[in-house]
């Protein structure tokens, strides 16, 4: 049995060798949770406060949904878009699956709920001190909106970290739409998943070792970030 | 916006005065807090709203300002029903002060740019309420005098027509209370309608030119400071002044 301690120095040892195959792994799977992260967050924030701001038939309904799919299982939504993008789909002209924007599109659709649905609820605990400062002031809806996601935006950063982290950890999608194909969609969680298949358990560890690093840097990184704002005392 | 915009936004404020309020009840959850009220306003000096702890003198304000609709009956401002040019010409200052979560100068600069009008007058408007030193603090870490004092500044900055203050200084200390009132009797002096609620009667009596009195939902009485206070007034008016209380 392969110990921790050989599973982390194989991981060192990739690193510091600046291993070209698991560099391009770990870069693959920056990139997309990256851009999955920031599309579902120009979706997820705008949508969580119209939400609290506009009165509409369906709003509680709505409310219950986004909180329903916040649970959406990673492998449903991977064949959910399967279906979409394979060729026989509605969009499989467009010669999708398999790529690596069947992976964004996948895990965009696993964090927009998450993110609208806590946007909201911190939009809303905002709106709730503002509302009748902005009536009185004659604030429109719109306005009201860029004054809430920009007075939330330190609670919103790390609503966007926690969509990051759903995302860079995710394994069940973007295994069905991305293939695993080495050097072109091969990304950590999925690799781990290929590597423990093949019974090479310390690179497998290896890999996991690094996601849990990139998540805790990341992590980190938001810390100071928030920090930052008493330090500017903004 | 430069200042000849600025000076159009001013020319096509229109007369807002007299106020008045015919048969305006208020219904919340089936019960009647503000009950078939008729009164007016005019534009001279300060205005004070005075009862006990309950009486409706904030959901008083908040129908004035137009920030609860009646249940019944109708407010006019110079005959005219409330609109945005009137809307525009007032502000208002909440008993527990509503700051933005930033700068102590951006929350002077938004609302100055929802309203129109040139930023050229943040550093005059702080100087104005003493936190010039303060304008790149966040408005959050002040203290709660400080946050009314900007609460305030905000609400000026707008050179509204008419200024609503609800129980501004509640929370203050004498100092501070006295700052306020001064800037109010100042604001008030310089052609701006004040409607201030309190239910402290020697703040009423510093600064009131007249005192409208209400009790349980309705105006028991609406008459000059002086004579108010000199008991030529209603029997529940000297049961208040006396500090009895209404149950």
């Amino acid at each position: 049995m392969q110990s921790f301690t050989e599973a982390f120095n194989l991981a060192a040892t990739l690193l510091l060798e600046g291993n070209k195959e698991l560099l391009e792994i770990v870069f693959l799977s920056l990139k997309i949770s990256t851009l999955s992260t920031v599309i579902g967050c120009i979706i997820g924030f705008p949508l969580g406060a119209i939400i609290v701001i506009y009165r509409f038939p369906g709003r509680r309904f709505t409310i219950l949904m986004i909180n329903t799919l916040m649970g959406l299982p990673p492998v449903v939504v991977g064949l959910v878009v399967y279906l979409l993008l394979s060729n026989a789909g509605p969009m499989g002209t467009f010669k999708l699956l398999y790529t690596q924007i069947a992976m964004i599109i996948a895990q965009t659709i696993l964090i927009t709920p998450i993110v609208a649905a806590l946007s909201r609820q911190v939009v809303e605990s905002l709106y709730e001190e503002y509302e009748e400062l902005f009536t009185s002031l004659l604030i429109t809806k719109a306005s009201a909106i860029f004054a809430l996601l920009w007075d939330a935006r330190y609670s919103l950063l790390t609503i966007g970290l926690a969509g990051f982290g759903r995302a860079i950890s995710e394994v069940g999608a973007v295994m069905i739409v991305g293939g695993n194909i080495a050097h072109v969609t091969r990304v950590m969680t999925t690799a781990i998943a290929s590597e423990t298949a093949k019974g090479d358990l310390a690179l497998a560890l290896a890999l996991g070792m690094i996601l849990i690093s990139i998540t805790f840097l990341v992590n980190g990184c938001a810390m100071l970030l928030r920090g930052s704002k008493y330090f500017s005392n903004k | 916006m430069n200042r000849n915009d600025e000076n159009k936004f001013l020319t096509a404020s229109q007369d807002i005065f007299p106020i008045s309020m015919v048969n305006v009840t208020l219904n919340i959850d089936n019960k009647q807090l503000i009950c078939n009220t008729n009164m007016s306003i005019n534009n001279d000096g300060l205005t004070v709203l005075m009862g006990s702890n309950g009486s409706g003198k904030t959901l008083m304000l908040k129908l004035l300002h137009g920030l609860i609709i009646p249940s019944t009956g109708y407010i006019l401002w110079n005959n005219q029903k409330l609109n945005h040019q009137i809307k525009l010409q007032q502000s208002m200052v909440f008993q527990t002060p509503v700051l933005l979560k930033r700068s102590v100068g951006d929350n002077i600069s938004f609302v100055l740019n929802r309203k129109m009008r040139s930023n050229y007058q943040i550093d005059d408007i702080l100087e104005k309420v003493h936190l010039l030193e303060f304008k790149n603090r966040a408005a959050r870490l002040l203290s709660a005098g400080e946050k009314q004092r900007l609460a305030l500044g905000r609400a000026l900055a707008i050179k509204p027509k008419l200024l609503f203050l609800d129980e501004p200084t509640s929370n203050l200390d004498p100092s501070t209370t006295k700052f306020v009132e001064d800037i109010i009797k100042e604001v008030s002096k310089n052609k701006t309608k004040v409607i201030f609620v309190t239910h402290d009667m020697h703040q009423a009596k510093r600064i009131a030119d007249d005192i409208i009195f209400i009790d349980k939902g309705m105006v028991i009485e609406h008459t000059d400071s002086s004579d108010f206070f000199n008991l030529k007034n209603s029997v529940k008016a000297k049961s208040y002044l006396a500090g009895k209380i209404f149950l």
